[in-house]
C-alpha cells in the first residue's frame, strides 16, 4: 500500500513548488464534503501518495484551513490519516517556522524536515547549522531547493529515517487542540504561544549566526515603488490593463482557428454521413456543443496566466496591501482584490478564493459581489452584440467605439459591486472585527512550470465540469429546435410550400426558401413554444422569442447564449454561415429598422452583466455558504437587477436614436 | 505608551506587551512576542495598512491592528 505523506509549513515556505515538482501531472484536486477548502492529492513514484493541505502559521485555528490541517493532522477526518510528515520549515523565516513545528511534533507522527528558502537566508546574512538542528529537532533535516530541483535525491533516504521528534514544549497538545477544535475554546493560547517562543528563542541562538542586514535592497526599492501613493496606483491600473488586453488579443487567434476548425468539422460531418437524425444531431448539436466550450480555453488560460504569474511573484500581496482602505471603505478587505479581480476570469475559482478572508461577513460580501464581475463567458456575448451594431470603425479620439463600450459592459458590473457591497457594510458593522493581517513574501520571478499546471488544471477542471453541462444543454436545445408537439412542424412547413412560388433563380431562390423553412420550423418547435411562453417578460426590454430561448438555455450557463444563437439562426441551413450575418439581415417587419439593433444589443448587454446565469456559481456558492439562502437570495437580486436595467437601457437607446 | 501605529516608516521599536484580543493571538502565532524587534519599512498611501519587518519577513498590518503592539522605540541594529 501506498505510503500518506502530508506536506506541512507556513504559507510561502515552498511547499505548493515542492508538491508540484514532485507529483507533476499526477495530482489530483478534491473538495472536502462539509468544508471549503482544497485538499490536492498526488501520487509520487508508485510507492507514495502526497496531500497538500494549506499553508498555516498555527494550529491554534479559528479559519477554515487551517482547521482542515488539524483535522487532518488529528484524523478528525479519518479517510486518510497520514503516516508520515514532510515538514517545510522556510530557513529565512525559522523563528516563525518553528513554532508550527513544535506543535506538529507533538503529535507523535514520523517527520522529515525540509529546509527550503536557502538562497533567502543567505541573502538575509542567515548563516543555519543544519547539523546543529537536526540534534535539536531530533528528526532528519535536508536542504532543498524545490524551484531549482536541488537536493531532491537525498529526500528518499532522509524520509526512510523519519522519526518521531523528541521535541516537547507542552503536555496532552493533541488533547489540547481537539478541544480547541471542537469548544472554540481559546484560554491559554497565547501564554502557550509565548512559552514555545523562549524555548524557539534557545534554539535559534544555539544553530543560527546572524550578520545585521538591513533586508534585501531591491526588493525594499520595488515596495517603495509598488506602494507609492500615485505610482503604486498607476503601475496597478498598467498592469490591470495589460491583462485585459492581453487577454482579448492573444485569445483572439486561437479562439478564431477553433470556431473555424468546429465549423468545418460540422460541415464535413453534414457532407459525409448519411443525412439523418444521427446527422443532424452531430453536427447541429453536438459538435456545435463541444465547440461552444473548447472555445473558451484559450481566454480561460490566459487569464489564469497572469494571475498566477501576479501570485507567484508576490505582487499580488502589495495589491491587497495598497487596496485594503478603498475596499474597507465599501465593506470588502484588501484580501478581496484577489479574488474579486479573478472573477473576471471565472467567479467559480474566486468564489474558492474568498476563503482566506477571515472574516465570515466580508467573505459572504465578496462572494455575493464577485458574479457581477464580467467573467470570461460574457466576453463572446459582449463580443457578438457589439460587433452586430457597432461599426468597427467608429472611434472616440484614439479610442475605437466597441472597446468603449465593452469598457462601460465591465464598468455597470463593478458600479453594482460598489452598491451592493455597501449593503453589506451595514449589516456588518455589529458582528466581529475586520481584519487584515497578511505576510507580503519576497519577490521572485514567478516559475513558469507551477503557473502552467496550475493553469492547465484550472483550464481542465473548466472544460470537465462547465463541458459536460454545455454538452447537455446543447444536445436538449437541438432536440428542442428539432422536434414539435404533434405534427406542428410539418404543418409549418406545408404553409411555406403552399405559399410561396416554386423556387426560381430570380427573386425567389431555393436558399432563401430554406431559410424561411428553418424558421417556420424552428417557431413550430418545442423550443419555439418555450421562448413564446416567456416573450411577454422579456418584451419590454426589446427582446423576441429567438433571444429568449438564448436567455433560458444560458441560465445554465452564460456561454451557451452565442451557441444557442449559432443553432437557433443556422437553422437547418445547408452552408453555416456565421451567426453575426445571419442575425444582422433580420429586419423588424413593422419599423423596417434591423431587428437587433443597437437598443437590443446593449440592453442584452446589461442583462448578461447583471444576471447570475451559471448553474455552476450557484453550486459553488451552495457549498461555500453552506445552504440555499445565499445562492437563492444572489439568483433573485442580480435578475431583478438584470431586468430593470435592462429596460432602462433599451427604452433610453431606443428614445435617443 | 507607544503603540506600533504610531512609528514613522524607517523607525525600529521592541514589542514589550500585546492589547489581548484574537488579533493579538494570530499576531502572537506570526512572531509578534514580547522583545521582538521589529521596524515600520512603509505605509499604504494615507498610512493605512502599515508594513512591518518582523524579524526578517513584511508583515502587512491595519493601523488598527497594530496599535494592538505596545512598542518601546529602539535604535537600528546596525548602530548597536
Amino acid at each position: 500500500m501506498a505510503e500518506n505523506i502530508a506536506l506541512i509549513g507556513n504559507p510561502n515556505c515552498g511547499k505548493s513548488t515542492l508538491f508540484n515538482r514532485l507529483t507533476g501531472l499526477r495530482q489530483k484536486v478534491s473538495n472536502l464534503p462539509g468544508t471549503t477548502v482544497e485538499k490536492k492529492y498526488g501520487s509520487w513514484g508508485a510507492q507514495f501518495s502526497l496531500i497538500d493541505l494549506p499553508g498555516i502559521y498555527s494550529l491554534y485555528s479559528e479559519s477554515e484551513d487551517e482547521r482542515v490541517v488539524v483535522k487532518e493532522l488529528l484524523g478528525l477526518d479519518s479517510v486518510d490519516l497520514p503516516n508520515k510528515i514532510f515538514f517545510i520549515l522556510d530557513a529565512s523565516n525559522l523563528r516563525r517556522n518553528l513554532l508550527l513545528f513544535s506543535q506538529v511534533a507533538e503529535l507523535n507522527i514520523p517527520m522529515t524536515v525540509l529546509l527550503t528558502m536557502n538562497d533567502t537566508a543567505q541573502k538575509k546574512n542567515l548563516q543555519i547549522n543544519t547539523t546543529e538542528l537536526e540534534n535539536i529537532l531530533g528528526v532528519p533535516v535536508v536542504k532543498i531547493n524545490p524551484r531549482k530541483g536541488d537536493g531532491m535525491d537525498a529526500i528518499i533516504p532522509a524520509l526512510s529515517h523519519a522519526k518521531v521528534s523528541s521535541l516537547k514544549m507542552v503536555e496532552n497538545t493533541r488533547e489540547r487542540l481537539a478541544d480547541c477544535i471542537k469548544t472554540g475554546k481559546r484560554a491559554g493560547v497565547a501564554a502557550e504561544t509565548l512559552s514555545r517562543y523562549a524555548h524557539i528563542e534557545k534554539i535559534i541562538s544555539a544553530c543560527v549566526c546572524q550578520k545585521p542586514t538591513n533586508g534585501i535592497a531591491w526588493c525594499a526599492k520595488l515596495d517603495y515603488w509598488l506602494t507609492h501613493r500615485i505610482v503604486g496606483y498607476l503601475i496597478f491600473a498598467f498592469i490591470m490593463l495589460t491583462i485585459f488586453q492581453g487577454v482579448f488579443t492573444l485569445a483572439e487567434y486561437p479562439m478564431n482557428w477553433i470556431e473555424e476548425g468546429f465549423a468545418t468539422l460540422s460541415e464535413w460531418t453534414n457532407t459525409a454521413l448519411p443525412p439523418g437524425t444521427f446527422t443532424s444531431m452531430l453536427s447541429e448539436g453536438f459538435i456545435p456543443g463541444i465547440a461552444g466550450v473548447v472555445v473558451f480555453v484559450p481566454q480561460i488560460a490566459i487569464l489564469f496566466l497572469f494571475i498566477g504569474l501576479l501570485e507567484d511573484s508576490g505582487y499580488m500581496t502589495r495589491a491587497s496591501f495598497i487596496t485594503d482602505r478603498v475596499m474597507r471603505r465599501i465593506g470588502l478587505n484588501g484580501r478581496s482584490v484577489i479574488p474579486l479581480i479573478s472573477g473576471f476570469a471565472c467567479a467559480i475559482p474566486s468564489i474558492m478564493a474568498t476563503r482566506n478572508i477571515k472574516h465570515k461577513g466580508e467573505r459572504l460580501g465578496t462572494m455575493f459581489v464577485i458574479p457581477l464581475m464580467s467573467c470570461s463567458a460574457r466576453l463572446p456575448v459582449y463580443a457578438l452584440l457589439i460587433s452586430l451594431t457597432i461599426p468597427e470603425t467608429a472611434g472616440i479620439g484614439p479610442f475605437s467605439l466597441r472597446s468603449i463600450i465593452m469598457t462601460l459592459a465591465y464598468f455597470a458590473g463593478i458600479i453594482a459591486a460598489v452598491g451592493i457591497s455597501l449593503f453589506f457594510k451595514r449589516r456588518n458593522q455589529n458582528t466581529e472585527t475586520s481584519e487584515f493581517i497578511l505576510e507580503m513574501p519576497t519577490y521572485q520571478l514567478p516559475r513558469l512550470q507551477s503557473v502552467l499546471l496550475q493553469m492547465s488544471h484550472k483550464s481542465m477542471s473548466f472544460v470537465t465540469s462547465a463541458g459536460k453541462v454545455i454538452v447537455i444543454i446543447s444536445m436538449i436545445l437541438w432536440a428542442l429546435s428539432s422536434y414539435g408537439p404533434g405534427n406542428a412542424i410539418e404543418m409549418a412547413e406545408n404553409e411555406v410550400y403552399r405559399t410561396t412560388d416554386k423556387p426560381t433563380y430570380g427573386l425567389y431562390t431555393e436558399k432563401l426558401r430554406n431559410t424561411d423553412l428553418a424558421e417556420v420550423r424552428l417557431e413550430a418547435s418545442y423550443a419555439g413554444h418555450l421562448g413564446k411562453f416567456i416573450e411577454p417578460a422579456i418584451q419590454p426590454l426589446g427582446y423576441d422569442w429567438k433571444t429568449g430561448i438564448a436567455i433560458i438555455s444560458s441560465f445554465a450557463a452564460r456561454e451557451v447564449f452565442v451557441g444557442t444563437m449559432a443553432t437557433l439562426f443556422r437553422g437547418r441551413e445547408d452552408k453555416p454561415e456565421t451567426i453575426r450575418d445571419v442575425m444582422k439581415q433580420k429586419v423588424n417587419p413593422e419599423t423596417g429598422k434591423p431587428l437587433y439593433g443597437l437598443p437590443y444589443a446593449l440592453s442584452l448587454m446589461i442583462f448578461y452583466a447583471y444576471a447570475l446565469q451559471c448553474m455552476s456559481t450557484i453550486a459553488v456558492m451552495k457549498r461555500e455558504t453552506g445552504g440555499w439562502k445565499w445562492p437563492l437570495l444572489q439568483f433573485a437580486t442580480y435578475l431583478v437587477l438584470a431586468w430593470l436595467s435592462a429596460w432602462l437601457v433599451f427604452n433610453l437607446t431606443a428614445a435617443l436614436q | 505608551m507607544v503603540t506600533a501605529d504610531e512609528l514613522k516608516p524607517g523607525m525600529y521599536a521592541k514589542i514589550s506587551a500585546l492589547t489581548p484580543s484574537l488579533q493579538a493571538d494570530r499576531l502572537t502565532a506570526m512572531g509578534c512576542v514580547p522583545g521582538t524587534l521589529i521596524k515600520l519599512e512603509f505605509t499604504a498611501p494615507a498610512g493605512d495598512p502599515m508594513a512591518f519587518n518582523v524579524e526578517g519577513y513584511l508583515l502587512g498590518l491595519r493601523k488598527s491592528e497594530a496599535k494592538l503592539l505596545i512598542v518601546e522605540p529602539a535604535e537600528s541594529p546596525t548602530h548597536g
